[in-house]
């Protein structure tokens, strides 16, 4: 257990490494020149497993992480799931309808209440509304309030 | 043409309930204000031009119109973005020959053929522009040195297979010289190009007059040929490259209005005339001149047998550089 | 003196000076918010610009990015969380002094060396613009390759303590450097068919991922720990501020000189300079026991005074040459177009009241970087007094926010994601994110530049060292990467005497 958990970032050092190795293998070199496309990827590639060895064969352990919060790696799951959910839900839902909530959760889930929560939520989707889309003029998308102004 | 039309006749035929709603929209369009896609970074060749003509096309359709720079992916996300978008007249964009590049290079299977053309609005035309101190300062020296030493000049000013690399491509196969007897050197933009040929790493480039400007002012470059089929009014000395070598070729990146395919054709119908005579006003073509650009209408029909033509030119001209795949 | 006395009435029109505030003032909001940049700042000025006079619309370029990049430390130091990428060389040693209760301090010094440091660029632009931009003229990619070498060679120093993990994050960064459209054959690599990464891995987005959100991360998951920042000083952040610029003045000197000599450079921006000017720092320190441990202010004085002078540097060639010496320029240069004043050598003749006006306008905004920079700095100290944990998820907005409007695409937020998990991990198995950035920063020109000499010489490289002024910079590169070897050699040789 404590060997794979060491080994595992020499190890995804040397895939990526070989990775990029054997993909720029395809990349062909232009009519009429001696060195193509493939030339950087390929000692890049060289570099990384040669720093693969290097981390393999010294295995230090990781940085001791500050202690969880309870809940908190579920917690730290949600707000990594979150942009995930605005990538999906963009377009359809608006920004305005999507972020009021999204906050809200967010904020009730590292221990704020709902009220607060809730408010600061809606705060934070009329400052960014404000902000972004009336003063830096970014085209967010309205969803459903297509009344809106930019 | 005429069956395009044909064809977007029987379409909105077909649609009689919603076209009911949305001949009542036509009739009334711009009634929110409209997104002018810019498929490159704000203030770049494609940016100021699309700047210029929004507020004179405000004027002359009554509705606000918002430019959108939607940069990235070389053009090809921008004019996809404008390909795909609702044709309800609320989303038109800027559209160039770049078009003509993605699918002989196998970037994208979009073309011109995927836009409905409202009006090509302006041409910045390739030079060939050398140093002052060079020993072929002119055009036919230049030609001269290329057929006497096959692989030892350089020539500069965009990436492999876009724009600049193109026009110098076709003015090679048009005067018959072998397209790799000269090194092609890669430069981020055309003003990037004109420097290396100032700094004495390229021998040529051909970039715009544009881009070239500020260095022929300090004497560092020397424009020795146009690729347009008229002299520039401010730089009258410079010929054309058919003064100059004979070459029928010419070499513009074109600019113009577009929208999606399936754009109503009484909004087209509308935004063309409003193209055009937003064109032919003194404002417009001051700005253009002001900024050695071109100002070049095309109705649609006209615009569209260029495009086409562009399409098979270019393809041949970068399978015959090696360039073309798929 | 005609010219700039004419230049001076164009300045103190009312309306001028009201478009630098209120520039200035956007700036600073601009460069607060994480994952919003200085070139950001300038493309959402290019609308307003359309309906300004000329000076007008250039003063409000010049203000809005020298306040954002001066205003990009502050989130930085405050959230470990740069505001600008022009920040980011410098939020570890930043955020670790202000752990330590020094956050006022820190800010305090990062505003008035900002200041300095963008007026000592607009010393050198007014003084020698002519001059330097006819020298930039004649450099080709020979002497730009071994200039980049030169900076990667430097910044190799910063990866830190473990120097395998911190090589393998560098060359992570240089490898993602290489996604995109290859600059020599068009091929496009590492892009997965998608055409959204032909013109490579967006580099904001991608920036905001690899520093905010494993912070962000972290912070939710790990158990409240009360006061982390504290301001042990107050509000006084003057305090000490005499000492301090005669203390650091030899470095002022260095990095703003580097600052204004990167940012002149094409290609090299604002947060290159940075990475520049820390590097050489750290290179050249007489402290280096004090580093990374939350003791130096140096590395930050350095980097600090060495963005703000990159942004008046990058002006000399664009307004010389019309060739932009970063992204900010290259947007200028067609706002300039717009208005009408065509740059190039005629400026000085035809527009020079014009010229001269955007001069003071330079002057001008970094004087009023400093009382406005002590507002924001008053505004937002005031964070810290809100407990970390509910701060992250507005921060985790504005990331959104950010990678979504640079190029108004929902790709930039997949990016911000796909390398904030990257940090994450990264950062949970000790290797440092910093060189991964530095590497992003600098990958392409390394590349580029290696790879348009390679062709122009057909792969004949001892013509790497035909040029007088690449052969000098081929001997300092080799001399840095030799140097720890002569070191030790003369250690040697002392010691056996």
């Amino acid at each position: 257990m404590v060997g794979i958990r060491q080994r595992l970032p020499g190890l995804v050092v040397g895939a990526l490494g070989a990775a990029a190795i054997l993909e720029a293998r395809n990349f062909p070199t232009p009519p009429g020149q001696v060195y193509g496309p493939a030339m950087f990827p390929m000692i890049i590639g060289c570099g990384l497993l040669l720093c693969a060895v290097a981390i393999a064969l010294r295995p230090v352990p990781p940085p001791v992480a500050e202690p969880d919060a309870p809940g908190g790696k579920l917690a730290a799951a949600l707000y990594a799931l979150a942009p995930a959910l605005v990538l999906l839900l963009f377009e359809p839902v608006g920004w305005p309808l999507l972020s009021a909530p999204l906050v809200a959760v967010l904020l009730w889930l590292v221990g704020l209440r709902v009220l607060p929560a809730a408010l600061v939520g809606i705060g934070m989707a009329a400052f960014t509304w404000a902000a972004f889309a009336m003063v830096l003029r970014v085209p967010l998308p309205r969803g459903p309030l297509a009344f809106l102004p930019y | 043409m005429k069956r395009r039309n044909l064809l977007t006749g029987t379409l909105l035929a077909g649609a009689a309930p919603a076209i009911l709603a949305g001949g009542r929209a036509h009739a009334a369009w711009p009634e929110r204000p409209i997104t002018l896609i810019v498929p490159y970074p704000a203030g770049g060749g494609t940016d100021i031009v699309a700047r210029t003509l929004a507020p004179l096309l405000e004027r002359e359709i009554g509705g606000s119109i918002n430019v959108v720079n939607r940069a990235g992916g070389g053009g090809i996300t921008g004019h996809e973005a404008i390909a795909r978008a609702a044709p309800d007249g609320y989303t038109l964009g800027m559209i160039t020959n770049d078009l003509s590049f993605y699918v002989p290079l196998g970037q994208s299977r979009l073309t011109h053929r995927d836009f409905a053309k409202i009006g090509q609005t302006n041409e910045i035309a390739a030079t060939v522009t050398v140093k002052p101190d060079s020993p072929h300062d002119t055009l036919p020296k230049l030609l001269e040195a290329i057929r006497a030493n096959p692989g030892r000049l350089r020539g500069t000013g965009a990436a492999p297979g876009v724009s600049w690399h193109v026009a110098f491509l076709g003015m090679m196969d048009s005067l018959g010289l072998d397209l790799r007897s000269v090194i092609w050197v890669p430069s981020q933009g055309g003003t990037l190009g004109h420097q290396d040929v100032a700094a004495g790493g390229s021998e040529f480039s051909t970039a715009s007059i544009g881009e070239a400007r500020a260095l022929l002012e300090a004497n560092r470059v020397k424009t020795i040929a146009i690729m347009a089929d008229a002299r520039v009014p401010q730089f009258p000395d410079i010929p054309t490259l058919k003064e100059a070598s004979g070459s029928d070729w010419t070499f513009s990146v074109a600019h113009g209005v577009g929208g999606p395919k399936a754009l109503p054709a009484p909004i087209l119908e509308r935004m063309t005339a409003a193209v055009a005579k937003v064109h032919a006003g003194e404002e417009f073509q001051t700005q253009l001149r002001n900024r050695l650009i071109r100002a070049v209408h095309r109705a649609p029909a006209d615009w569209d047998a260029v495009l086409e033509r562009q399409l098979s030119e270019f393809a041949r001209l970068l399978r015959a550089a090696g360039l073309a795949r798929g | 003196m005609d010219a700039f006395l004419r230049a001076l009435a164009l300045v103190a029109d009312p309306t001028v000076l009201l478009t630098v505030l209120a520039a200035s003032i956007f700036g600073l909001m601009v460069g607060c918010i994480p994952g919003l940049t200085a070139t950001m700042a300038t493309a959402l000025l290019v609308p307003f610009a359309m309906f300004l006079d000329p000076v007008s619309a250039i003063a409000s370029i010049v203000a809005a990015t020298a306040m954002a990049i001066f205003a990009g430390d502050i989130p930085g130091t405050l959230l470990r969380l740069p505001g600008t990428p022009a920040s980011a060389a410098y939020v570890d040693e930043s955020y670790r002094l202000a752990k330590a209760g020094r956050a006022g301090e820190v800010l305090g010094l990062n505003l008035v060396f900002s200041a300095a440091g963008g007026i000592l660029g607009t010393i050198v632009l007014v003084a020698a613009a002519p001059l330097l931009a006819d020298y930039a003229l004649s450099l080709t990619s020979f002497e730009f390759f071994w200039l980049s070498v030169l900076g990667l060679s430097c910044a190799v120093f910063t990866v830190g303590d473990n120097i395998a993990k911190g090589a393998a994050s560098l060359l992570l960064g240089l490898l993602l450097a290489t996604v995109g459209r290859d600059y020599t054959s068009g091929w496009p690599r590492f892009t997965f068919e998608e055409p959204d990464l032909l013109d490579g891995l967006p580099f904001v987005p991608a920036l905001i991922g690899l520093f905010a959100l494993p912070e962000i991360l972290r912070t939710v998951r790990a158990r409240p720990q009360g006061d982390v920042v504290t301001m042990r000083q107050g509000m006084r952040i003057f305090a000490g501020m005499g000492r301090a610029l005669v203390r650091w003045w030899p470095n002022f000197l260095r990095s703003g000189a580097i600052g204004t000599f990167v940012g002149a450079l094409p290609g090299g921006g604002a947060d290159t300079a940075a990475w520049t000017a820390y590097a050489v720092s750290r290179r050249v320190t007489r402290d280096p026991e004090a580093w990374g441990k939350g003791e130096s202010l140096e590395g930050i004085i350095d980097a600090t005074s060495a963005n703000n002078a990159s942004l008046a540097g990058a002006w000399i060639p664009a307004l010389v040459f019309a060739i932009p010496g970063d992204t900010i320029t290259a947007i200028a240069i067609g706002v300039l177009y717009l208005k009408n004043v065509t740059p190039g050598p005629s400026i000085f003749l035809e527009n020079a009241h014009i010229l001269y006006a955007v001069f003071i306008t330079f002057f001008l905004a970094n004087l009023l970087m400093i009382p406005l920079g002590w507002l924001a700095i008053r505004a937002a100290v005031p964070i810290l007094r809100i407990p970390r944990r509910l701060l992250m998820a507005p921060l985790l907005m504005f990331a959104c926010l950010g990678a979504f409007s640079v190029e108004n695409s929902l790709f930039g937020i997949g990016v911000m994601l796909g390398c904030g998990l990257i940090g994450y991990w990264m950062e949970a198995n000790g290797f440092p994110v910093g060189p991964c950035v530095l590497g992003m920063v600098m990958g392409r020109l390394v590349e580029e530049n290696l790879m348009t000499s390679l062709i122009k010489v057909q792969g004949d490289l001892t013509r790497f060292f035909e040029r007088p002024v690449a052969t000098a910079l081929a001997v300092a590169t080799v001399l840095i990467w030799l140097w720890p070897l002569l070191q030790r050699l003369r250690r040697r040789w002392a010691a056996a005497q």
